[in-house]
């Protein structure tokens, strides 16, 4: 098998995930507990390579909990994370340089430029100057924003700011980008660009782990779909295998079908 | 180091682009050094002589009234004394009323005459001149002209005592047999006043002579309120440089460089850097304007450097661990106002040290500016040198690790996730 962090990290093209090696991810018996609170209990699933893997769940399921330790935030309390060969646990800094997170809040510097926010996030994942100007500008293009590139972010509206909070994710060519929410409180055209960006990283091979609220989403990027609930995964499959698994017991119209699939399956107690 | 050295200078970038952190970090320390030190004294800086103003009435024709006028004309590198003179005592008093004169002497019609006749007849005297001052004044320079007219009066008196003495002496000696004096040759008058008057004169001139030895105590109060305000700056500086990091958390910044395949101590390293080199930039850019605009007084350059490197030190430290300690921007602010005003309140920022007692100059060490003020007076002020010095460089040093161990164990990096 080849060494894919070599292949990923390696920065000597500068062409816009060209170089990105589609990896596997596997989430193998996750488990989290803080004090005597199990957040998540024993989750285990798998991501194909270039596809895009959306986790539903209401809040305080275990989403933003399953996430962190993926991404190598949090460290678990027993189990681990594979992507491609390497272990998130036993190495996490080889891990990290393939991963990308694209959180549910806008983290970014805002008083700083779009461009000087990508660089400052180019040097932390140790790109040269010339390849931080370069990505930099690509992502940006990639994010329609590159003439807004001189600009501080907090003069931009709040999808532009989405876009760049995505394009920050991008810049060291991740095999694995991890989307947190990342269309909340966006405007319908701020989303479909998002939605459009989404589908262009994935279609140049990237595996997309995404989490939602809107079933919507789910249904029009996920090519598989895990709920979670109570820090559990509680149902996992395609989008027709899940609808099926509800079809079975009564008729669901399906421009609605995930949404009441979704509420039957967690209930609808309101949660905190 | 260089994720260290990127996470600092993009900190330092972005204190660069806040107007509102360049005009604490440097305009109000500086604007306030300026009204402070020239409210404290700063006009006369550089100058030793101390001037007095007195108003004076001399009615008096003879030898005293002349005396005291005389001596207060007084124009010297330590002391200059301007004498208003008015022929109504009343007008004397008004001006030392109107603040116009420090004080007031005032010399009655006939005073050498009743001290004269005082002092044939052999009897005391008393209040033979008056010295005006404002109720309750501690002003040193009321007490030196007392002393100068005290001064005068006293030899006066003292000569005229001696001119009776010697005509006393000369009968005695004309009386003793086998000695022979023309009674009509003994005037008694004029020996007593030639006596006198040369006895007057002879003090006049056969003052002590005021010699000085090791340095003057300067008066410049930049000297203080520089490396004070300065100080007391810098301990501020925590506020801004601690809330960066507290809202790179609220802003998950934070979370997200802990994403990235860096060190977590480097992160926090470099946030430390970014703190270190913004407190050193801002005291030394306030101790060079306050050098080249105030004329500050330094006996010892690396003393002073050492000083600036360990508070700086030492503020870095105690800015991570107010950080460790709180967990939001708004516990901050009241946290890092009461720590800053305290310590620089008993640290000798906005007072010198030595105005203290002793017991409160002491606890003033629980504070960095008790150890930077020490030390930064020790070579502003008293003209030490870098071995006078070192346990001050040592005490900062030695608080800001001591900041930093407890840092390191209190900082969360990762806040709790449900």
């Amino acid at each position: 098998m080849q060494d894919v962090t070599q292949n990923t990290t390696k920065p000597d093209s500068i062409h816009f995930l060209q170089d990105g090696v589609a990896l596997e991810v596997e989430v193998q018996n996750l488990v989290k507990t803080f004090g005597k609170h199990e957040a998540v209990k024993n989750v285990s699933f798998t991501i194909g390579k270039g596809e895009i893997f959306g986790l539903l769940g209401p809040n305080g399921a275990g989403k933003s909990t399953t996430i962190n330790m993926m991404c190598g935030y949090l460290a678990p309390t027993a189990g681990d994370t594979q992507i491609g060969t390497i272990s998130v646990k036993k190495e996490p800094r080889k891990a990290k340089r393939l991963i990308g997170v694209v959180p549910q809040e806008i983290a970014l510097y805002k008083d700083l430029t779009s461009l000087e926010n990508l660089e400052f996030f180019g040097e932390i994942y140790g790109l040269s100057a010339k390849e931080r100007r370069a990505r930099a500008e690509e992502v940006l293009q990639f994010v329609g924003l590159y003439d807004r590139r001189k600009e501080a972010i907090q003069t931009f509206s709040g999808g532009m700011q989405r876009r760049i909070n995505m394009a920050v994710a991008m810049m060291h060519q991740p095999a694995f980008l991890m989307m947190d929410e990342p269309t909340v409180g966006v405007d319908p055209q701020s989303r479909e660009n998002i939605f459009e960006t989404i589908e262009r990283i994935r279609d140049q091979g990237t595996t997309v782990l995404y989490t939602t609220h809107y079933m919507e989403e789910a249904e029009r990027l996920c090519n598989h779909i895990a709920i979670m609930d109570e820090g559990r995964i509680i149902a996992m499959g395609t989008l027709d295998q899940l609808l099926a698994l509800r079809d079975q017991q009564r008729e669901i119209q399906r421009p609605h079908g995930l949404q009441e699939l979704f509420i039957q399956l967690t209930g609808k107690t309101l949660r905190d | 180091m260089k994720t260290l050295w990127y996470i600092a200078k993009k900190d330092l970038l972005q204190v660069l682009k806040d107007r509102n952190s360049f005009l604490l970090l440097l305009v109000v320390p500086i604007v306030l050094m300026v009204i402070i030190g020239f409210a404290l004294g700063g006009a006369n800086s550089g100058s030793n002589q101390i001037a007095i103003t007195v108003a004076l009435s001399n009615q008096d024709s003879g030898n005293l009234g002349k005396s005291i006028a005389s001596a207060l004309k007084i124009d010297t590198s330590t002391l200059k004394v301007t004498v208003n003179t008015f022929s109504d005592a009343n007008k004397v008093t008004q001006a030392v009323k109107n603040g116009d004169a420090i004080a007031g002497v005032v010399i009655a019609e006939g005073t050498t005459d009743k001290l004269a006749a005082a002092s044939q007849s052999k009897q005391a005297t008393n209040n033979l001149v008056q010295v005006y001052a404002l109720p309750n004044s501690t002003d040193q320079r009321v007490i030196i002209v007392q002393n100068l007219v005290t001064s005068v009066v006293n030899q006066t008196v003292n000569a005229q005592y001696a001119g009776s003495a010697a005509i006393g002496q000369v009968n005695a000696v004309c009386n003793q047999s086998g000695n022979r004096c023309a009674p009509q040759t003994i005037d008694a008058a004029t020996i007593a006043k030639s006596v006198g008057g040369a006895s007057t004169i002879t003090a006049q001139n056969a003052q002590v002579q005021l010699l000085t030895a090791g340095e003057a105590a300067k008066t410049n109060f930049f000297d203080q309120v520089v490396p004070g305000y300065a100080i007391f700056f810098a301990l501020f500086g925590i506020n801004s440089a601690a809330a960066t990091i507290l809202q790179e958390k609220e802003d998950g910044t934070f979370r997200r460089l802990l994403i990235a395949p860096i060190q977590k101590y480097a992160l926090l390293g470099g946030k430390m850097l970014a703190q270190f080199i913004l407190t050193l930039v801002q005291l030394a850019v306030l101790f060079t304007v306050g050098y080249f605009a105030f004329h500050l007084d330094v006996s010892s350059w690396p003393a002073l450097i050492l000083l600036l490197v360990g508070a700086s030190f030492a503020t870095t430290g105690l800015g991570i661990l107010l950080v460790s300690i709180v967990k939001t921007r708004r516990q901050l602010n009241p946290v890092v106002t009461l720590v800053t005003l305290s310590t620089s309140a008993i640290g000798g920022t906005w007072f010198p040290l030595f105005l203290e007692p002793t017991w409160m100059q002491q606890l003033a060490k629980v504070g960095i500016a008790g150890w930077a003020m020490e030390g930064l007076n020790a070579v502003m002020l008293y003209g030490k040198d870098l071995t006078w010095v070192v346990p001050n460089i040592l005490g900062l040093v030695g608080y800001g690790v001591i900041c930093l161990l407890l840092a390191l164990r209190f900082f969360r990096f990762q806040e709790k996730v449900a």
